[in-house]
């Protein structure tokens, strides 16, 4: 019997253990601005993506400095405010690194894998553009990093992404981030950019 | 039996709990002690402060921006760590990107800052510190060496990370 309950004690610690470390998501609907977020939680790796709607992230743009063509053009490419932390305590050696350039989306015209669009690409198209040094400056940092590590102890960012597809589109979103040397990924589903209701 | 489930539900809570709980914050060492970057920036009073004026003392930089969600949340925590570090040879400066004298004076109205904001209005110093986001914190020694980093905010008042300053005297 004693060799019994220690065989089943294994058994579940090792189930409790395993479910307790299995990706999670959780999707929330704020109650006052009706936008929706999505947290990923896997390990010491923990993902926020909240929708920010067109008209917020236009008036953002336009108060830093960008024309109303420009803001628009950056509101209509599903802007999410993003929030990567790496909850492990300190004196743990797991570092999170997160590079944006993996990160891929397809939405139901477009069933393939397309790159989301990262903030080298909006500065590329601007090279040439007549912005303010000031709308640069604000765009670089509002914006979520391409590539950053996110050490143990506490550390974490916030940040804008603009994944691509246009307002009132549900497309599906496919995360990869380093957990020390592994590489992992897991599929956000059925997410939603939200519409433009200046539109 | 009995005995058996007790131990189970006592190993269940403490992996729920330990699941659930709140990270205990702390400084990234940084490897080879780099020497920070020199920078020459104005302080809201339009007086001129270079990195090389605090020498001797150890300093924490705060980079940061008023637009910022969690620079507003750790400015409060940064005002009261140097109220309890200040009178014991360190230093706190907040480095604002990308704003002007206007937008921080009105911002302070609501957030006050008791120690030394400079302005890096047109993001240039900023390039020369290995940054990626607002806001990152760095602690640097009396030589002048990169110490430590925070990405992301911390809760500065916190004894264990000031303590960690103190020991660079």
């Amino acid at each position: 019997m004693h060799r019994l309950n220690q065989y089943l004690l294994c058994s579940l610690c090792f189930f409790f253990s395993v479910f307790l470390s299995a990706a999670e998501i959780i999707k929330s609907v704020d109650k006052e601005t009706q936008l929706i977020s999505w947290k990923l939680i896997e390990n010491n790796f923990q993902l926020e993506l909240i929708q920010r709607s067109p008209q917020q992230t236009r008036s953002f743009f336009q108060a830093r400095g960008f024309s109303a063509e420009l803001a628009n053009d950056i509101a209509t490419h599903c802007v999410l405010q993003t929030i990567v932390r790496n909850t492990e305590a300190e004196n743990s050696q797991d570092s999170i690194s997160v590079s944006l350039k993996d990160w891929r989306f397809n939405t139901a015209e477009y069933a393939g894998e397309e790159p989301i669009k990262l903030k080298e690409s909006w500065a590329e198209e601007w090279k040439e553009g007549d912005i303010s040094n000031a709308a640069r400056v604000a765009f670089r940092w509002a914006t979520f990093p391409t590539e950053q590590v996110f050490e143990p102890g506490g550390d974490y960012n916030w940040g804008m992404i603009s994944v691509g597809p246009k307002p009132d589109t549900a497309f599906h979103l496919h995360v990869f981030w380093k957990q020390g040397n592994k590489t992992k990924n897991a599929w956000i589903t059925n997410m939603h950019c939200p519409a433009d209701k200046s539109e | 039996m009995k005995s058996f489930f007790s131990f189970f539900a006592v190993t269940f809570i403490f992996l729920s709990i330990n699941a659930n709980a709140t990270p205990s914050q702390s400084l990234t060492p940084i490897s080879g002690k780099p020497q920070a970057p020199e920078f020459k920036m104005m302080d809201m009073d339009d007086v001129v402060h270079k990195l090389s004026d605090y020498k001797g003392k150890p300093i924490i930089i705060n980079f940061w921006a008023t637009w910022c969600p969690p620079c507003r949340a750790e400015l409060p925590s940064m005002n009261r760590a140097w109220k309890k570090v200040k009178d014991d040879g360190i230093e706190m400066l907040a480095v604002n990107v990308g704003e002007d004298e206007d937008t921080i004076f009105a911002f302070s109205g609501e957030y006050p800052i008791d120690f030394t904001v400079l302005l890096d209005e047109n993001g240039k110093e900023i390039r020369n510190w290995p940054i990626k986001g607002l806001p990152t914190t760095f602690v640097v020694d009396p030589k002048g060496r990169i110490i430590y980093q925070a990405v992301g905010g911390r809760e500065w008042d916190d004894d264990a990370l000031l303590d960690m300053v103190r020991k660079l005297k």
